[in-house]
């Protein structure tokens, strides 16, 4: 069935007997469609088919499951052994004191002295290395006197004393200092 | 207006991926009929549309749907699925027909849609043979209105009038936009109103009809 198109009807303008025909044709199409489902046997079908994809997506489970029970702890194994091996053979570098390096200002204060701290140069390092007979002595030292030298000191303790370690010429002239715990 | 509870579907997919059998005969049992409905009248045979339901589920089975939630209900998705199965074949039978009517030296054009004017395109270039599907006069004529719209029309007209989705539902479900959905239903109700009128107006032409399009019928009747 062909039929020609008014042209209001090709712009989707329905009258009003066009649309009350429109919805009791499609009441009727809906109450005559309303029980229609599809057939009883395709929901057994479905069932079985879900059942078998259950089975198989189980089975690949299992096999999952199975490599990392049996691989896992080995992986594990050869990493610590790595790891450990690598610990050992290869220590971390300590990092050395040089004193040509370049860094930054260090800025010492009098509350965090300790034993292992460089000795800080007093005279220029021509001198120090000019010096016949340098010596080490230990010595008791007001914290004023870091002042001097550009080191912070708090007030409330500048009449305290440190203990040091002076590094002095042989007419005990301070050549460098290290202070000590 | 979805037909079933959104929430309610999405706990019943995430049972089912978890291997709940229960919870895939629920979605199949709150799905199955809507969708075989829809198959049904948008191809107008009822073994296809089985075919259809079974396909949509096994793909669901077999975790081969993307369904994201996000993006819409899983009933619009399942429709959507189902409007793609069916322009699958259809596109395998029209492929199919062509070569038939190139090989038997048919239409010079071979390509079945006419001069490809407006009007032209709402009618299906290719109807299928239309067998009976409804016992109800009325109904079966509507069908039979329906099925001679292009399938392009015809599934916004089914999924919004018999289906009740609003044109953003729709929208999802046939990949456009809403200003479409409303030209294609304003364009599919115009000519279903010609078509039924024509019908009706018609009376006795309506009996030789359905004589030429339900053959089989005639032959049952006494």
């Amino acid at each position: 069935m062909s039929l020609p198109i008014h042209p209001s009807l090709s712009r989707g303008n329905l009258t009003p007997a066009q649309e009350s025909l429109l919805k009791a044709d499609f009441g009727s199409l809906r109450a005559a469609t309303g029980s229609l489902a599809a057939p009883a046997q395709l929901e057994a079908t479905l069932m079985s088919a879900f059942k078998s994809q259950q089975a198989r997506d189980g089975a690949a489970r299992r096999r999952r499951n199975l490599i990392v029970q049996w691989f896992a702890p080995g992986f594990a194994l050869a990493a610590s052994v790595g790891m450990s091996a690598w610990m050992v053979l290869a220590p971390m570098a300590r990092p050395a004191f040089d004193a040509n390096a370049e860094s930054g200002p260090r800025v010492l204060t009098d509350a965090g002295m300790f034993a292992d701290t460089p000795f800080i140069a007093l005279q220029s390092l021509e001198q120090i290395a000019l010096e016949p007979r340098p010596r080490v002595i230990e010595a008791a030292i007001p914290r004023m006197w870091l002042a001097a030298y550009g080191v912070a000191v708090s007030p409330e303790l500048a009449g305290d004393s440190l203990r040091a370690e002076m590094l002095v010429s042989a007419n005990g002239q301070p050549l460098a200092m290290r202070f000590l715990p | 207006m979805p037909l079933t509870d959104p929430t309610e579907d999405l706990a019943l997919l995430t049972e089912m991926r978890r291997g709940n059998a229960a919870a895939f005969e629920s979605l199949y049992r709150r799905h199955q009929a809507p969708l075989y409905r829809f198959a049904l009248l948008r191809c107008g045979s009822a073994d296809t549309a089985a075919d259809i339901v079974q396909e949509i589920f096994m793909a669901l089975i077999a975790h081969s749907l993307k369904f994201d939630p996000a993006r819409g209900a899983l009933q619009g998705f399942l429709f959507g699925v189902a409007r793609n199965f069916l322009l699958k074949r259809e596109e395998a039978q029209s492929r199919f027909v062509h070569r038939a009517t190139a090989d038997e030296g048919g239409d010079a054009r071979g390509d079945g849609r006419g001069d490809g004017s407006p009007e032209e395109m709402l009618v299906d270039p290719s109807p299928q043979p239309m067998q009976r599907l409804l016992d109800q006069e009325q109904a079966e004529r509507v069908r039979c209105a329906l099925q001679q719209l292009a399938p392009h029309y015809r599934d916004v007209v089914i999924l919004y009038e018999m289906h009740d989705l609003s044109y953003v539902e729709i929208a999802q479900i046939c990949d456009i936009d809403i200003g479409t959905v409303r030209s294609r239903l304003s364009r599919a109700r115009a000519r279903l109103a010609a078509l039924l009128q024509a019908d009706s107006h018609a009376g006795a032409g309506a009996v030789a009809t359905d004589q030429r399009n339900f053959p089989h019928q005639q032959e049952a009747r006494p």
